[in-house]
């Protein structure tokens, strides 16, 4: 089966271990969902999956093999700052990202209409960066996705965007799953990710605590959270392991 | 026109750069003052300093997207032929007011000389940047001045050389250069 897989993975930034010989796999037609608290490493895990950082150790995976630049044209991502040119317009930016992927013009054309459509973004000459927050990361997230990518790595999707279109989103990320797409999605909005999520991924001081199907996530937290919903169970459940981590590592 | 690179030059952090450098090779400009505007256009160019440096989020762009060969022959290419059409242009209206004082040729080659290095510059640097880790790569301002005072340094260089011949041996050096430079690159 089609996946990603980071294998073996290690980070340091001078004496402090971001990643420690972590590693996972994102398959196609799946929302894996990356939890972590603030500074566990998340988004220097999507950093080194994009190529912006080099990893100390480990390898990535595309397919079984090494993760190449070709290969990169076939993953859409979106980063914890939005991604966007700020002199440019909507439009104008996503021919550039168009031309860089290389798509033939009549395509690039209708993706372009497709996305502004969808997103509700201003097809005037307006630059980037008289936009609010939330238009900008929809424009970071429209050119993440105008290629049709057979996987999305996103780092936090939904910061400073409202709830409508956090709604639409996660429509249009539902959609992507059922038609195959691999997801892999990092937030602090438990809430959101809980509801979109087939697979879950804790990273916790620069390892991984647990990694599993949302099914069996859900059936060790109904055993442990008898008296709470399934949704509340799954969050008390993985507050739990973070907690319990965390004293462990304090008392060793 | 000069609004537009002014902004761009001011929003890009590297205004004060761009003036200091002419500030510092100012006593060069009176080798040729007619040799100076080109060069001036050039050093301004928003694709010049673009391709040189450009910004982070283009740098995460041509990481993930990849850089499609096409971009950088055409940004080349513009750049240079732009630059000697507007020299062109100057050496016509100076032909009219002078008689024969002038070394066209050697004008054409230290012009050209120049734009070379600074493609090969330019391509060098977006190498290092897209084989590195983005974050490490250097700072636009860093770049941007080494380039400009490179640039500068090679152009006074070029037209201290009186033999046309070397100057030419050089431009065939540097044209080497580039090519070399895009087949380690592979920018697709």
């Amino acid at each position: 089966m089609d996946m990603i897989e980071l294998r073996n993975i290690s980070k340091r930034f001078g004496s402090n271990t971001v990643l420690d010989n972590m590693g996972f796999e994102v398959k196609k037609g799946e929302i894996h969902a990356l939890l972590g608290t603030n500074g566990a490493g998340k988004s220097t895990l999507i950093k080194i999956l994009a190529g912006l950082l080099r990893q100390d150790v480990g390898e990535i995976l595309y397919e079984k093999a090494p993760l190449e630049r070709d290969a990169m044209k076939n993953i859409g991502f979106i980063f914890d700052e939005p991604l966007y040119l700020p002199y440019f317009s909507a439009k104008e930016y996503f021919e550039f990202v168009c031309r860089l992927i290389g798509m033939e013009t009549k395509e690039s054309k209708a993706n372009i209409d497709k996305v502004i459509e969808t997103f509700s973004l201003p097809a005037d000459r307006q630059p980037i960066n008289t936009y609010s927050n939330g238009m900008k990361s929809k424009v970071s997230f429209a050119a993440a996705i105008i290629h049709s990518p057979d996987f999305l790595v996103l780092d936090e999707p939904f910061n400073g965007i409202d709830f409508i279109t956090i709604r639409e989103i996660s429509k249009i990320l539902k959609e992507r799953m059922n038609a195959g797409v691999g997801i892999l999605i990092t937030s602090h909005q438990f809430d959101i990710i809980a509801e979109l999520a087939t697979h879950f991924s804790i990273l916790h001081e620069s390892k991984i605590l647990l990694s599993m199907p949302k099914a069996q996530l859900m059936g060790q937290a109904e055993k442990s959270f008898v008296n709470q919903s399934p949704d509340e169970a799954v969050r008390s459940y993985v507050e739990n392991a973070i907690l319990s981590q965390r004293k462990k590592n304090i008392f060793r | 026109m000069a609004g537009a690179v002014f902004n761009i030059l001011r929003k890009e952090g590297v205004l004060i750069n761009v003036f200091l450098f002419f500030l510092i090779f100012c006593p060069m400009y009176l080798l040729d003052m007619f040799l100076v505007i080109p060069l001036a256009l050039l050093l301004l160019h928003r694709e010049m300093l673009n391709l040189t440096a450009p910004s982070e989020q283009m740098v995460v762009l041509y990481h993930i997207f990849g850089l499609p060969i096409k971009v950088i022959f055409w940004s080349n290419l513009l750049m240079i032929s732009a630059v000697n059409l507007i020299n062109m242009i100057l050496l016509s209206i100076l032909t009219l007011f002078t008689e024969g004082g002038v070394d066209y040729w050697k004008q054409v080659l230290v012009l050209n000389g120049t734009l070379l290095f600074a493609v090969a510059f330019g391509n060098g640097v977006l190498y290092y940047r897209l084989n590195r880790s983005v974050f490490y790569a250097g700072h636009k301002v860093i770049i941007v001045s080494l380039f400009l005072f490179l640039v500068l340094t090679v152009f006074g260089l070029l037209f201290l050389i009186r033999d046309h011949s070397v100057l030419v041996g050089l431009m065939f050096l540097l044209i080497f250069l580039i090519w070399i430079i895009s087949v380690f690159n592979g920018y697709d």
